[in-house]
């Protein structure tokens, strides 16, 4: 499997520099505005550059080609699954350099990093998390419509449902202790990732070529 | 003799398409399938390599069925299915460094000694590689980690002759060790005439024949005549026929042409295409 890993990772280097480029950008401005668009950009990215590779894949023939490979399917999978969490650690790892260090260079304390960082690691895992199982059944291009999809309607969903528990208790779910729901939600979206994760694999294991 | 290749009873079902056959490809030998495009070669293809799953059949690799330790037969398995199946970004050197991580018995030296005999560049990204030179790649990644069948999905399509001719050498080498064998599907039927031991004709997802090579060659004849005279020969051993405003081509077996009546030689190319057209009017008609 190492070599799938290291296929994707030199096939990042090779055609995403600019995103690295980019993302330090963002990471840098993010620590003179508070724009939520700035602080969570970098974050996105990450999940667009692995379908990206999945995009590549599809159309240069290598899936058909790995899946003829001494791999198991699990295998063929959990390889996007790591470089995905390869890619998001080493993300995280810049927020906390750049971000992280400048709030400790600023003297003004680690706390609004803090808050902040859970964001950013649920951004980072939750769209491709969603997405991932999607364009492995159906490919890029229809993948990544069934995404927009339940995309949708799962924030709809939490949404609607976040409002309903408003109207029906009067319990504000802004008012809840920041903290406890900040990293409830990364976590959340560990959970999720993980169950993706093994949705994947079973899909791909009945896929065809 | 064992066999490289068996496939029983082998069944897929599309929409408006069939595939059903039994073949089998010995150790040591060459096989070239044939066909028209959409005849079911490629479908035979993914079907031994388990890219899709047969409705119904049995199907032996090396030895092995598909199952839970059938990675190990993959391992003995290389593949050329397109010109390359990597990125155009990534050149020949990485594409090396990705399958040593994949094959257990990669051999880099031998990789690289194929590389410089075929003159393939290794720093080159394949978007700026010749078809032909991309293929040559295919071939040498195939080649290159001890694989005991090579299967080759339309290797030679598109290659000007030079590297036609040394697809095929490099096939010839591979199958010097009696324990090494090819499945190659092409249209193409010249080179399978220079490589293959036997030759599978498919037509419409079944298999209308598959013998050796010289055996075919010996057993059917070419008869060029006139109509009228083709009615000297029983219709149902006619296997193919071809009517012009000159006269009619047939292909017979030999024992079934009668005495006096004039026949040729058939090539492998006459055979497919006459196989292929069944009973067939120059013009369109069928």
């Amino acid at each position: 499997m190492k070599g799938l890993i290291w296929k994707d990772l030199v096939l990042v280097w090779k055609t995403y520099k600019i995103y690295g480029i980019i993302t330090l950008i963002f990471l840098i401005a993010g620590n003179f505005s508070d724009n939520g668009f700035i602080a969570l950009y970098p974050a996105w990215i990450v999940g667009l550059i692995v379908m990206n590779l999945i995009n590549m894949d599809e159309r240069s023939g290598w899936n058909m080609y790995s899946a003829a490979l001494p791999l198991s399917r699990a295998q063929l999978v959990s390889a996007k699954y790591l470089v995905m969490l390869v890619l998001s650690l080493g993300t995280a790892l810049l927020y906390l350099l750049i971000q992280g260090g400048w709030s400790l260079w600023q003297g003004s304390g680690l706390d609004a990093f803090l808050l902040r960082l859970p964001m950013v690691l649920t951004v980072m895992l939750l769209w491709p998390t969603i997405m991932l199982p999607c364009v492995l059944k159906l490919g890029y291009s229809r993948g990544s419509t069934a995404y927009i999809v339940v995309a949708g309607v799962l924030f709809g969903v939490l949404l609607g449902g976040m409002s309903l528990l408003n109207y029906v208790t009067g319990i504000e779910t802004s008012a809840l202790p920041p903290f406890a729901l900040l990293y409830a939600m990364p976590l959340a979206t560990a959970v999720l990732f993980g169950l993706s994760w093994l949705l994947s694999i079973r899909i791909y294991k009945k896929k065809e070529f | 003799m064992t066999n490289a290749i068996e496939l029983r009873g082998l069944e897929k079902h599309y929409p408006g398409f069939d595939l059903k056959l039994d073949l089998e490809l010995p150790e040591g030998c060459i096989l070239g399938l044939v066909g028209e495009n959409g005849a079911g070669k490629t479908t035979v293809i993914k079907c031994i390599l388990g890219l899709i799953r047969p409705n119904a059949g049995q199907i032996r690799i090396l030895g092995r069925e598909p199952g839970r330790d059938f990675d190990r037969v993959r391992e003995e398995v290389g593949l050329v299915m397109e010109p390359t199946s990597f990125p155009d970004s990534m050149n020949a050197r990485e594409i090396g460094r990705i399958l040593s991580g994949v094959y257990r018995n990669w051999d880099a030296a031998a990789y690289a000694a194929l590389l410089e005999r075929l003159r393939v560049a290794g720093e080159k990204p394949l978007k700026d590689l010749s078809r032909g030179n991309r293929m040559k790649l295919s071939i040498c990644t195939a080649l290159s980690h001890r694989a005991r069948l090579l299967v080759l999905d339309e290797p030679t399509s598109g290659l000007d002759p030079v590297v036609r001719d040394e697809v095929v050498g490099l096939l010839l080498d591979f199958t010097r060790d009696e324990r090494h064998s090819v499945l190659i599907s092409s249209h193409i039927v010249s080179d399978l005439e220079k490589l293959c031991d036997y030759i599978a004709f498919l037509k419409d997802g079944r298999l209308m024949l598959c013998e050796e090579k010289d055996r075919l060659l010996e057993e059917y004849r070419l008869v060029q005549c006139a109509p009228a005279e083709l009615e000297r020969i029983d219709p149902a051993l006619i296997r193919g026929r071809r009517e012009t405003e000159y006269g009619v081509s047939a292909l017979v077996p030999e024992a079934a042409v009668p005495a006096g009546m004039h026949s040729a030689p058939v090539n492998i190319e006459e055979l497919f295409v006459l196989m292929a057209s069944g009973s067939r009017k120059e013009g369109g008609e069928s």
